[in-house]
């Protein structure tokens, strides 16, 4: 009984299952079953639809007409560019060179797989940039006269107040010009103050007039600052560049003063003034911009022994080349010091020195020069563009040349200013080298401008 | 039961006396929580030490703990024309080809790693009122803003926007965390940590953070936001601050903790929990894998021709495999590996070699950099004399290295050469405004995938998911 129960109940089990299986089959409709609803092509929403958005960037010096175009779009597969001037591309990130300056309006079409496109568009001005020049402030009120504020307001020293301390009075006279100046009375204790924007790393002059009462010993301090002053204890610590007046003789006579200054890592610096125990006047504050240019030593200028940065050097050994002879060292006669340079009367013998200056820049080369009496002869300076390497070269790189032929006193020196422009590449060299007669030259230097 | 009205009393009295958060939060006597420790001075400081802790980084193989600047190179130089992996596969590899994806586990884990600096220096700000002496409580709250500054400065470099989180947030504050901030935002709170850490620090060590270092970082971040003048005044104060140039270059790597150094992350050679391994993975498979950071042939090419002296201490050819090109400015320990070059006497992979996060030269040409202003050029004396110095060393034999100009060009590839190798490449192309055509060609030269959408790492997938749709992913991505 027991073995036929264990055998008999999984068949009934079995039969039930079946039975409900073709029980609930037949209530369900095959054909929804057994086939599956495909969603047809755009059926579903597009959840991410694209968005697009690029940014441009202008490539520095020649290629100012190329700009490159990062692609910020999100969600997007493809790309089509309209740059604006008639090119297109289909890449990820555009570039594009334009045809010349002007206005052109970038698009950027940016779409999905399902179709759906974004567009975005900028409008760009090509234009190619300047290098900005140095700014020039303008000082206000500089001399300190009544309604020269550029509003035609003021009473001569509103531009020159702070809350550090005290202004500085007005005096009608004596002034260097107009109707009013600065007055800063004995006790020392006005001031005067006022900010310039200005650029940074540049070479100015402030020039300006100053007097004081004739007896008394004192003093009157411009001090150009670096960037603005909150605290009087600092200005030692922010002064660029002072100058101390102490001349008393003339009361009624002022003193120009110019003050050279670099700006520095400032964009703004300050002008402070103040004086010390006798009763200052001060006007006519102006500022103009310096030269801005490298000006290199030149080695062993006067062909000195032992005039070398490091103390060494036989007075020429600056001036060596491999491409000739150096020339020859004389005690007598120099233009200053105790030794000049020789060049004999074959001309065999050269002097050379490179110098790194400034590109594009004007300089003068200053030199002194004397030669024999007799046979016509000269001594040839040469400023040259670049190294030279082969004597071949030396016309060709030729900026300016000077052809000393002043025979009249072989004791006395005569004076060359040589003025010339330096080129593309930074390197200027002198080059000397003299024809038939013996030639001596001295006391080299160089200077900004022409 | 007529006592029951007292005994309700006495109860009550009992309920209100207590103080509810000391009755129903006890404190653990067992152990340290946060919100128990911070209780005096030296616990304060203790705080501070473990910023520094987070941006070791663990020394490990599990990817899962934070490695920290032990990985920064994966995002940084191998994102650059400068390194790659020596296999060419694998996670490591996305960032050579430029195909990053945003589930890349060495993003994530950068990711936290520097959120975990942030969130410690943010707790040790937290606990400044315990403090007493003003003079360590401003010198405590530059530190910890100092290394909060450094680690936004780098996250918002790889990431853009970011979350800003500036005080210890719970964990449900969801706004907080997964806000994308935009990177205007992120730089304010940067230039203003790293100011309060000018003014509260000395200069004191290399290894923490000192007034030479922030002022240093905050020249960089003046740079980055095209505030010259100011990054310019900030070179020159750490230029008057007493640092100098190595006289040989392979010295800045070797002789820790040198003049030239401004601010490194200390290591410790042998110690777990203070020795680091990406010296070890930059050899060939001495570490976990068989070898990134290796050098692309574009870095070899560029530092044969301009390198100089530099040359020799920046590179060399694998002696185990010689058509691959291996760093040398962090090898183990000083070790070069003997004749196959991966056989080190110490553990390799518990290297103390620190990490150099700013040196000397990098100021040097950041104040040529500053001068130059944007400009495509400079002949500014200062500006000559800076490069100058960086020059002369490399190029002894023809120091003086004089020059009249500096272009633009040549500023950058002099920083590739002085500093190639140290996760400056990428930040620097970016900086200059050339990373988009110099990584272009080198993405077409090289058959690799960039695009412009790639100067910006993905947010980690992680934090999306986590975010639950606040915050979006970069475009690209």
């Amino acid at each position: 009984m027991i073995n036929y129960i264990k055998i008999k109940r999984p068949f009934n089990n079995s039969l039930l299952m079946v039975m409900v299986l073709i029980f609930s089959i037949s209530f369900s409709s095959c054909e929804d079953y057994f086939t599956y609803d495909l969603p047809e092509e755009g059926s579903k929403p597009d959840l991410n639809p694209p968005e697009a958005k690029f940014s441009s960037t202008q490539r520095d010096g020649d290629e100012f007409l190329t700009y490159e175009f990062a692609n910020l779009s999100s969600q997007a597969t493809d790309y089509e560019w309209d740059f604006g001037d008639g090119n297109s591309s289909t890449a990820k990130d555009g570039l594009n060179t334009y045809p010349e300056e002007g206005t052109y309006t970038i698009t950027l079409i940016a779409s999905d797989k399902l179709g759906a496109t974004s567009t975005y568009s900028e409008m760009i001005e090509v234009i190619e940039p300047v290098a900005p020049g140095a700014k020039l402030p303008a000082i206000l009120e500089p001399s300190f006269e009544d309604n020269s504020l550029p509003d035609g307001t003021g009473d001569g020293r509103d531009s020159w107040r702070s809350d550090l301390g005290e202004i500085m009075q007005i005096t009608s006279g004596p002034t260097y010009e107009g109707d009013q100046a600065a007055k800063f009375p004995s006790d020392g204790s006005r001031m005067a103050y006022q900010e310039l924007e200005v650029s940074p790393n540049t070479e100015y002059i402030l020039t300006y007039y100053y007097t004081m009462k004739e007896g008394t010993p004192g003093s009157i301090t411009v001090a150009m600052l670096g960037g603005k002053l909150t605290d009087l204890a600092n200005v030692p610590d922010q002064t660029l560049a002072s100058f101390v007046g102490t001349d008393i003789s003339d009361s009624e006579a002022y003193v120009k003063v110019r003050l050279p200054f670099n700006s520095g890592a400032n964009e703004t610096v300050a002008i402070y003034i103040t004086n010390e125990a006798v009763e200052c006047r001060i006007d006519a504050f102006s500022l103009e911009l310096g030269i801005n240019v490298l000006l290199p030593p030149i080695l062993e200028p006067s062909f000195e022994d032992l005039s070398l940065p490091d103390g060494t050097g036989d007075g020429r050994d600056s001036w060596r080349s491999d491409l000739g002879e150096i020339m020859q060292i004389t005690s007598g006669p120099t233009h200053e010091g105790e030794q000049a340079a020789k060049f004999p009367s074959d001309g065999s013998r050269m002097a050379y020195q490179e110098l790194v200056v400034t590109p594009n820049s004007d300089y003068t080369l200053t030199y002194w020069y004397t030669m024999k009496s007799g046979d016509p002869g000269s001594i040839t300076v040469a400023m040259l563009e670049g190294q030279l390497t082969d004597l071949a070269n030396v016309d060709s790189q030729t900026i300016a040349s000077h052809v000393g032929t002043d025979q009249s006193d072989s004791e006395s020196y005569v004076k060359v200013d040589l003025p010339f422009t330096s080129g593309d590449d930074g390197t200027v060299a002198i080059y000397v080298t003299n024809k038939t007669i013996e030639c001596r030259i001295d006391s080299f230097s160089l200077k900004a401008g022409n | 039961m007529k006592e029951i009205k007292y005994i309700i009393l006495l109860i009550l009295g009992g309920v209100f006396t207590s103080s509810c958060s000391d009755f129903l939060e006890p404190v653990p006597n067992s152990g340290i929580t946060t919100e128990s420790y911070y209780t005096s001075e030296e616990e304060v400081e203790t705080g501070l030490i473990s910023i520094y802790d987070a941006l070791q980084g663990v020394n490990s193989t599990d990817l899962d703990d934070n490695h920290s600047v032990q990985y920064e190179f994966y995002l940084t130089e191998m994102r650059s024309d400068n390194t790659r992996t020596k296999s060419q596969e694998g996670e490591a590899a996305q960032f050579e080809f430029f195909n990053v994806e945003a589930t890349n586990g060495i993003v994530a884990n950068y990711y936290a790693s520097f959120y975990s600096v942030i969130f410690r220096a943010n707790v040790v700000l937290a606990n400044l009122e315990i403090v007493q002496d003003p003079n360590k409580l401003a010198a405590f709250e530059a530190e910890a803003k100092f290394n909060r500054a450094y680690a936004y400065f780098n996250l918002v470099r790889l990431f853009g926007d970011i979350p800003i989180i500036d005080k210890v947030i719970s964990p449900l504050d969801h706004e907080t965390q997964y806000t994308r901030v935009a990177t205007s935002e992120v730089y304010d709170l940067i230039v203003s940590d790293l100011n309060s850490a000018i003014t509260g620090l000395g200069n004191t060590y290399k290894t923490r953070a000192s007034k030479a270092a922030a002022q240093a970082m905050l020249a960089k971040v003046h740079l980055t936001l095209g505030n010259y003048a100011q990054a310019q005044g900030l070179c020159e104060d750490v230029m008057s601050s007493g640092f100098e140039l190595q006289d040989n270059f392979n010295d800045i790597f070797y002789n820790e903790r040198n003049k030239e150094i401004i601010f490194a992350i200390g290591y410790e050679s042998g110690l777990d929990a203070d020795s680091q391994d990406f010296s070890a993975e930059w050899m060939n498979a001495v570490g976990r894998t068989s070898g990134v950071n290796y050098v692309t042939n574009d870095a070899v090419l560029a530092l044969d021709e301009f390198g100089g002296e530099r040359t020799q201490y920046s590179y060399r050819i694998d002696p185990s495999q010689t058509t691959q090109n291996q760093v040398v400015k962090y090898l183990p320990n000083g070790e070069d590996g003997g004749a196959d070059g991966k056989s080190f006497e110490t553990d390799a992979t518990l290297s103390g070699n620190d990490w150099i996060v700013l040196r000397y030269a990098d100021v040097l040409l950041m104040h040529v950099e500053a001068i130059m202003a944007g400009g495509s050029d400079t002949s500014f004396p200062s500006a000559l004399e800076s490069f100058q110095k960086v020059q002369d060393r490399a190029f002894p034999s023809t120091a003086p290295n004089t020059k009249s100009r500096i272009t633009k060009d040549e500023l950058i590839l002099e920083r590739r050469m002085e500093l190639a190798f140290e996760n400056h490449r990428l930040f620097d192309l970016i900086r200059f405004g050339v990373a988009e055509s110099v990584l272009s060609e080198f993405s077409a030269a090289n058959g690799l995938g960039f695009s412009s959408t790639d100067l910006l790492l993905p947010i980690p997938q992680r934090e999306i998911n986590l975010s639950n749709g606040a915050m979006g992913q970069n475009p690209g991505y």
